[in-house]
């Protein structure tokens, strides 16, 4: 039942065998298990975009082997029998809100289940809860989508994706261009299908404050390789690595190196605002807590 | 002398009930860094693209630079003001990098040999020279909002307005940009509005207005307004670190300063706050 | 999508490369014009041999062009064809009811392969060799008289550029949105016709939302930065006739005039 996903030694070139062809991904070993939640973190243009088209086989490897559940992929498997992955493994691209095109909001959730033989009527019914899911009103169903809000058209995006009942949700910078209230909305969705239903979560993001908060795997993509892959603690333990490779580093984690400099003590460095006042409270001397 | 005058300002969209913009008054004084901030939805862009009479106001009076804003003097106003709008591909209109910086100076029938020379010195000023005969597709989103201001650089206008420019771009094109921006305005002695959700370009603010459903609610400086804490975020702002991190200290029981600390004066007072063991 | 060399745009540094478009776009023109002059194997070698020359100035291999014909190459078989069997007159090869394949049907079919080769090769030249915003240029500098008329050449002319500037935009927009689509469940390219039909509608739709949109807001930054009527503006680029240009005019004059000396006077 549960889905895991593993690629082994996965190159992908676009435009293979003509001359203008460009290596996107090199040597790619990585396994995402069932329950995670990873976060892929790279500069615009190493390769990330690349990797996730391959977990749901929108690419299929130029050489080497993804395995998506039972289904092994290579470069020879027939684009025929690749359709039941699409469910197994829902995808949410960047602005998601452009893929939008029924004349209802409720048509458009209920567009992508009919496409695996669900009827209609089950379809709408799965539409209504998947809307609720996501938070949008009721009485904005039976609306054009293009009437909506932009954060109302994104959360029709994503309602569309989990419609499938995916098992592994992909998100690629699903807050991107959303004021911070809606970011942290888009997240709390994200967690929250998570410990609710279980879901598998791969996201992409520039959010190293993102990363630190709900991930609890990550990988570093750089130039189509996998620069490093672990645990986020793991992965903020090198600032200087991830300055040289143009990567910053969660809020709290920055502002601990700095107090570090200022003769503070951290056994761990703290990657949440709550760790680093756990760690820096006892620290702090008895003329700053007075309620004690 | 206040560059920009808002009075009684008012607009509403045909398709809507409410008013986007309801009664909104304030003034920026010239080579002031002014951010205006507020919620998605909250009237921010609407009160941009009013400014320069790329819509008409129901009512109010806009007042740039001593003119004030009507069909007759709405060229003159754009002269003075550039723009920089959120989504980079969909206001780089050139073929190429030069042609694109060039757009505004042949709109404004510069001639040639002028426009030769300032499309290079601009595009020098945000560090493109090099990319000079690149197609926009060649180029990230943070390279086409640098093009813009190049643009705007070749144009030399007073105000320069920020709508949401750096929202769309990853964080160090983000902060390029805002590099730019600060060098810019310091060169030219721009007076900048600049529409946010960025915490840190609202820090770069001298002042920062909000705006929410249209209202005018507040006046203040960035360091008054961070005060604020968690009802940043229904002003369309983060929490900046040293607030959360102070409230998290607050929650320890640990007693921490009320007026607003950026990052270093936070890092001093708890410097001079630690045990000595 | 890259098979496709028609039309396309090869950079390089060559003679024509180097080229003023609109002295390309003018001997292409006359070049296709005088096509229809040539008449015997003394006009046609004359137009063969200013092509070859014009290839050879490109430093483009000649195979790269014959690939260019190549998905025409149907369409000249049915052209040839339709020539043999319907051109009638001469000694009669063959007949099967009413086709006939005479000799002035095959001296047609030639004719018309070689007119037709030798256009198709000549509008590559120009399009391999220069970059469609040249071209743009080009046009607008040669209807520039129009103006005259009060006919809007600029504007059209910035019409075209910002056409041609959104071309590469909305191809990367098509293809998000069909792998978009895809992971929804579409299957592109299966399926009889109706269901081909209905698998483009949620690409056409929001790609035309999204243009449509996109539109608006390159209107309101054009209009930001002062963009107020086509007519009364400067411009940046700039075309600069040199001498290749002249040089190349005399050697395709005089051997175009030859082929029309050729027709009519000898």
């Amino acid at each position: 039942m549960a889905t895991d996903i593993t690629f082994e030694q996965v190159n992908y070139s676009y435009q293979a065998g003509t001359p203008f062809a460009v290596q996107a991904l090199k040597d790619i070993n990585l396994k995402i298990t069932p329950g995670s939640f990873t976060a892929v973190i790279g500069q615009t243009g190493s390769g990330k975009s690349t990797l996730i088209q391959h977990l749901n086989a929108l690419l299929k490897p130029s050489s080497g082997t993804v395995t998506i559940g039972q289904r092994v992929i290579t470069t020879e498997t027939k684009n025929k029998h690749l359709k039941p992955l699409r469910k197994k493994v829902g995808m949410v691209f960047q602005f998601p809100e452009n893929q939008l095109f029924e004349e209802t909001v409720l048509k458009d959730i209920a567009f992508g289940p009919q496409n695996f033989g669900v009827s209609e009527t089950d379809a709408e019914v799965l539409a209504k809860r998947m809307a609720g899911e996501v938070g949008l009103d009721g009485s904005l169903l039976e609306r054009s989508p293009f009437d909506l809000s932009g954060g109302q058209m994104r959360r029709v995006a994503i309602a569309g994706v989990l419609a499938l009942e995916p098992e592994v949700l992909v998100l690629d910078e699903p807050t991107a261009g959303l004021d911070p209230r809606g970011r942290l909305e888009i997240m709390t969705l994200v967690t929250r299908l998570r410990e609710e239903q279980g879901l598998t979560i791969v996201l992409i993001t520039h959010q190293m404050d993102d990363v630190a908060n709900y991930a609890d795997h990550v990988i570093v993509m750089g130039h189509g390789a996998l620069l490093k892959q672990g645990s986020p603690r793991v992965i903020f333990s090198d600032p200087k690595w991830l300055q040289e490779h143009q990567l910053g580093l969660p809020s709290a984690t920055k502002f601990a190196y700095e107090l570090q400099q200022g003769g503070f003590k951290f056994d761990h460095m703290p990657l949440t605002v709550t760790d680093l006042a756990d760690q820096i409270a006892p620290q702090l001397s008895k003329g700053a807590h007075p309620h004690e | 002398m206040a560059i920009i005058q808002v009075e009684n300002l008012n607009y509403q969209y045909s398709n809507s009930d409410t008013k986007a913009i309801d009664d909104v008054s304030f003034e920026i004084q010239a080579g002031d860094w002014v951010a205006i901030v507020g919620h998605n939805g909250s009237g921010k862009s609407t009160l941009a693209k009013l400014l320069i009479g790329l819509m008409a106001a129901d009512s109010g009076k806009i007042t740039i630079d001593g003119q004030v804003l009507t069909p007759d003097t709405v060229w003159q106003i754009r002269e003075k003001v550039g723009m920089v709008f959120q989504n980079p591909d969909n206001q780089f209109v050139g073929a190429t990098v030069a042609d694109d910086v060039a757009f505004g100076m042949e709109n404004r029938s510069v001639d040639r040999d002028t426009m030769v020379t300032k499309v290079d010195y601009a595009l020098k000023q945000v560090g493109m020279l090099d990319y000079k005969d690149r197609e926009p597709a060649n180029l990230s989103g943070g390279q086409k909002q640098r093009v813009a201001l190049a643009g705007i650089i070749a144009i030399a206008p007073k105000i320069l307005i920020l709508d949401e420019a750096t929202s769309m771009l990853d964080p160090r094109g983000r902060q390029e940009i805002l590099s730019v921006i600060q060098q810019l305005k310091e060169d030219l002695n721009l007076t900048v509005l600049s529409i946010t959700h960025d915490i840190d370009e609202a820090a770069n603010a001298d002042r920062l207005v909000v705006i929410d459903d249209g209202h005018f609610v507040e006046e203040a400086t960035p360091e008054e307004l961070f005060t604020h804490g968690k009802e940043l975020v229904d002003m369309g702002l983060d929490v900046p670190l040293p607030e959360k991190l102070k409230d998290a200290l607050r929650e320890r029981h640990i007693e921490v300063p009320h007026s607003y600390l950026d990052e270093g004066g936070l890092a001093n007072w708890l410097r001079t706050s630690r045990l000595n063991k | 999508m890259n098979k496709v060399m028609f039309g396309r745009f090869i950079p390089g540094h060559s003679w024509v490369h180097r080229m003023d478009p609109r002295a390309k776009l003018v001997l292409s023109f006359l070049y296709i014009a005088v096509v229809f002059f040539a008449n015997d194997v003394w006009t046609y070698a004359i137009m063969t041999l200013l092509l070859l020359l014009s290839v050879a100035a490109s430093k483009i291999p000649l195979r790269v062009y014959i690939r260019g014909l190549l998905p025409l190459f149907w369409l000249m078989i049915f052209t040839v064809l339709i020539q043999v069997f319907f051109g009638a007159g001469g000694h009669v090869y063959w007949q099967w009811g009413w086709l006939v394949v005479s000799q002035n049907g095959l001296n047609s079919a030639g004719l018309i392969l070689m007119r037709f080769v030798l256009i198709i090769l000549v509008s590559t030249i120009l399009t391999f060799t220069t970059e469609p915003l040249e071209i743009a240029d080009g046009i607008e500098s040669l209807l520039n008289p129009l103006r005259k008329l009060h006919f809007p050449v600029a504007t059209l002319a910035l019409m075209l550029s910002l056409a041609l500037r959104f071309v590469p935009t909305l191809m990367d927009e098509a293809e998000k949105i069909m792998n978009a689509q895809r992971s929804r469940g579409v299957d592109f390219g299966e399926g009889g016709l109706r269901q081909r039909i209905r698998t483009i509608v949620p690409i056409l739709i929001p790609l035309f939302v999204n243009a449509f949109n996109r539109a608006v807001d390159i209107s309101t930054a054009m209009e930001a930065r002062g963009y107020q009527d086509g007519e009364n503006r400067t411009k940046y680029r700039q075309l600069k006739w040199h001498r290749v240009d002249t040089a190349s005019l005399v050697i395709y004059v005089v051997s175009l005039s030859a082929v029309i000396v050729l027709r009519y006077f000898i």
